[in-house]
């Protein structure tokens, strides 16, 4: 099922290159979160 | 993420956190983030791409994951997808405008 607007967001844990993990409670109540996927290193955009 | 890049301070001024996933290994990922000096942070999601899955992202039969943008609230709520493979500056363009709508 995609995800849409309104949905609740997976958690997710991350590592990242210091290999910490990140995960969305981190910033819960705080921030609000852009999660931008990409496709490969150095691809455009 | 260049185009993040570019706007990332006012990404900040919004109170949001911009976090780039990559499906990549760390040593690539690792000088991808050097050359662009980004000053958010990008994680890695190799290589079980387990967040890419579960934001349904994933394409199993290209094994690579879509590009897409998604705003979550503070709350933890979906609030914006942003979904376009060719034109990345829309990307970073729709979810500033998603997030300062939600400040």
């Amino acid at each position: 099922m995609p995800l849409k607007v309104g949905d609740p967001a997976p958690d997710f844990s991350l590592m990242d290159a210091s290999r910490n993990h990140v995960t969305l409670g981190d910033f819960k109540g705080q921030k609000a979160v852009v999660l931008a996927f990409y496709l490969l290193a150095f691809t455009p955009g | 993420m260049q185009c993040f890049r570019d706007v990332y301070k006012d990404f900040e001024g919004a109170g949001a956190q911009v976090l780039g996933v990559s499906v990549d290994p760390f040593p690539s990922q690792g000088v991808f983030a050097k050359s662009l000096e980004l000053s958010f942070p990008l994680l890695s999601d190799w290589p079980r791409y387990a967040a890419a899955k579960a934001y349904d992202v994933w394409r199993e039969n290209l094994n690579l994951a879509a590009r897409v943008t998604y705003v979550i609230d503070k709350e933890g709520i979906i609030r914006g997808v942003v979904e376009s493979e060719t034109d990345m500056e829309v990307h970073s363009r729709e979810a500033l405008r998603i997030v300062r709508e939600l400040a």
